[in-house]
C-alpha cells in the first residue's frame, strides 16, 4: 500500500475543503505509527476498532486493501476505490475535482 | 488485470511479514538464513521501488535455488516488471531462476509471477504445465487454485481457467475451510460465510471460462448460482470480477440494458477500469451512441451513492474522533489500509 501517494493529494486540495481520515484496518499501532512519522503523513489516521466495533467490514464491508471512498459535502458516498497504484493519483484527483 | 496486480501487490506484503515473523535460531546460523535475515533488513529500510528492486535482485541472484526465490518472486514481477515498467528484466530475471530452482513450491510461485509477463511481451509459456507440475508433488491448496483460475482467465486460458475453478470448487464447502484452518474456532456461520466467499470466486472465473468456451447454457447457470452469495462493499461494488464477467456475458448474449445494470455499481461507484469500459460499450449498445453517456453515468451514481454512517475511533494519541465532525461539510476520502 502506497498510503504516501495520498500526502500531496491532501496538500493540492485542502485549502478548497478536501480532507482525507486513514484507518488502519489491521490495527496494528505499532506499524502504523512509524509509517506515519517515516512518511510525514499530517492528515488524520485512526485505529480500527474491535469486534463489534471493527469499522473497515462491520460498516463498510471492505474485503480488499487498500479500500477508499469519497465522500461528498453532502455526505453522501459517491465512489469506491480498490488499490492506490502510481497512476491511481490522476484518476482520483478527478473524482475529488468533480465533487469540489 | 488491475485486481490481480493488487492481490499479487498483497501476496508480496504478506510473504515478506511471514519471513519478518520468523525467530532467530540460537546455534549456528544457517548462511542462507542469515542472507534472508540481512536482506529482509535492509529492504524494509528501502523507502522507494527504486531502492528495492536491486536488493530483491542481489538476493535472488545470490540463492536462485531456495524457497525464498519463489517467495521474492511476486516482488519482481510487481515492482521491477509492473511498477517500474520492465517486464523483460523481470521477465529474464525470473526464467533464470526458475531454471535453477529444484523446490516445487518455489518453481509454482515463479512459473506463475513469470506466466502474466510472458503473455504481455508475447512469448509462449505453459500456464497448464506450472499447476501440473506443483499438483505431481502435493495437492494445491485454495489459494494456489483459485490464482491459476483468476489468472488463467485473465489470460484467455479459458479451459485451464474452467479447470482450476473447477477445482477450487472442492475446496469452497465448510468442511474443506475448517480443514484449512484446524487451528481457528470459527462457528457455523463464519465457516458458512467463507466457503461461500471461495465459491463466489470460483464461480465467477468459472462462469466467464465456460461462457468462452461457448457452453453459454452451463455459463449462465455458474453466474446464476454465484448471484446469491456475491459480496460488494458499502456502494456496491463487488469485490470480484463476477459483475464485470456477468455483465460482459449480457451484453455478449445481446442483452445490453440487463449488462448495463449489472455493471453499473462497478464501473461507477467503484474503480474496475474493465467495467468501465463495458458499461460505456453496453450503452453504446443499447442507445445507438454515446450521446448523453456522461449524464447517464452521473444520474446512476446520485441513485447508487449512500449517506455515510457515521463513526468513532481513536486516533494514535488515543483520543476519540468522531468522523461526522471530522467530515462535516467537506469532500473527504475515507481509507483503509494497512502498514507493511
Amino acid at each position: 500500500m502506497e498510503l504516501p501517494r495520498l500526502q500531496p493529494l491532501f496538500e493540492t486540495y485542502k485549502d478548497q475543503g478536501f480532507s482525507v481520515v486513514v484507518v488502519d484496518g489491521k490495527a496494528d499501532t505499532e506499524r502504523a505509527v512509524k509509517f506515519i512519522e517515516k512518511h510525514g503523513l499530517t492528515y488524520t489516521a485512526l485505529e480500527n476498532g474491535e469486534g463489534d466495533a471493527e469499522i473497515a467490514k462491520g460498516i463498510f464491508n471492505v474485503r480488499g486493501y487498500p479500500t477508499s471512498f469519497l465522500i461528498d459535502r453532502e455526505g453522501r458516498v459517491m465512489y469506491s476505490h480498490l488499490g492506490f497504484e502510481a497512476g491511481d493519483e490522476e484518476h482520483i484527483a478527478k473524482e475529488i475535482e468533480s465533487l469540489l | 488485470m488491475k485486481k490481480f496486480l493488487i492481490a499479487v501487490g498483497l501476496l508480496v506484503a504478506l510473504g515478506l511479514m511471514a519471513g519478518c515473523a520468523k525467530e532467530a535460531p540460537e546455534e549456528a546460523v544457517d548462511p542462507i538464513e542469515q542472507a534472508w535475515t540481512d536482506f529482509r533488513a535492509e529492504y524494509g529500510e528501502a523507502e522507494t521501488t527504486e531502492a528495492k528492486i536491486p536488493l530483491v535482485e542481489a538476493f535472488i541472484r545470490e540463492h536462485p535455488d531456495t524457497d525464498y526465490a519463489g517467495r521474492l518472486a511476486g516482488a519482481v514481477a510487481y515492482y521491477q516488471g509492473h511498477e517500474m515498467e520492465d517486464p523483460e528484466g523481470a521477465y529474464a530475471l525470473l526464467g533464470e531462476t526458475l531454471a535453477k530452482n529444484t523446490d516445487p513450491d518455489a518453481r509454482f510461485q515463479i512459473g506463475m509471477a513469470m506466466f502474466p509477463l510472458a503473455m504481455e511481451l508475447g512469448e509462449s509459456m505453459d500456464l497448464g504445465a506450472v499447476a501440473d507440475e506443483l499438483a505431481g508433488a502435493r495437492e494445491l491448496d485454495f489459494g494456489e487454485m483459485i490464482d491459476v483460475a483468476d489468472t488463467a482467465v485473465a489470460h484467455d486460458q479459458w479451459e485451464i481457467g474452467a479447470k482450476w475453478a473447477e477445482a477450487a470448487m472442492t475446496k469452497a464447502t465448510p468442511d474443506a475451510y475448517a480443514t484449512d484452518y484446524p487451528d481457528d474456532d470459527y462457528t457455523e456461520a463464519e465457516l458458512v460465510s467463507r466457503a461461500d466467499r471461495r465459491k463466489g470466486m470460483a464461480l465467477a472465473d468459472l462462469g466467464w471460462a465456460l461462457f468462452n468456451l461457448d457452453r453459454t447454457e452451463e455459463a449462465m447457470a455458474t453466474f446464476e448460482q454465484a448471484v446469491p452469495i456475491k459480496t460488494v462493499n458499502y456502494v456496491g461494488a463487488a469485490d470480484t470480477p463476477l459483475d464485470l464477467y456477468r455483465g460482459k456475458a449480457m451484453l455478449a448474449t445481446g442483452d445490453a440494458a440487463k449488462a448495463m445494470e449489472i455493471l453499473a455499481p462497478s464501473a461507477i461507484m467503484g474503480s474496475d477500469h474493465d467495467a468501465a469500459s463495458a458499461v460505456r460499450e453496453a450503452y453504446i449498445a443499447a442507445k445507438g451512441n454515446d450521446d448523453g453517456f456522461d449524464e447517464w453515468t452521473w444520474s446512476e451514481r446520485i441513485a447508487l451513492a449512500k449517506p455515510v454512517d457515521t463513526f468513532t475511533l481513536a486516533d494514535y494519541e488515543g483520543n476519540d474522533q468522531d468522523f461526522s465532525a471530522l467530515s462535516d461539510g467537506k469532500v473527504t476520502l475515507l481509507a483503509f489500509w494497512f502498514p507493511t
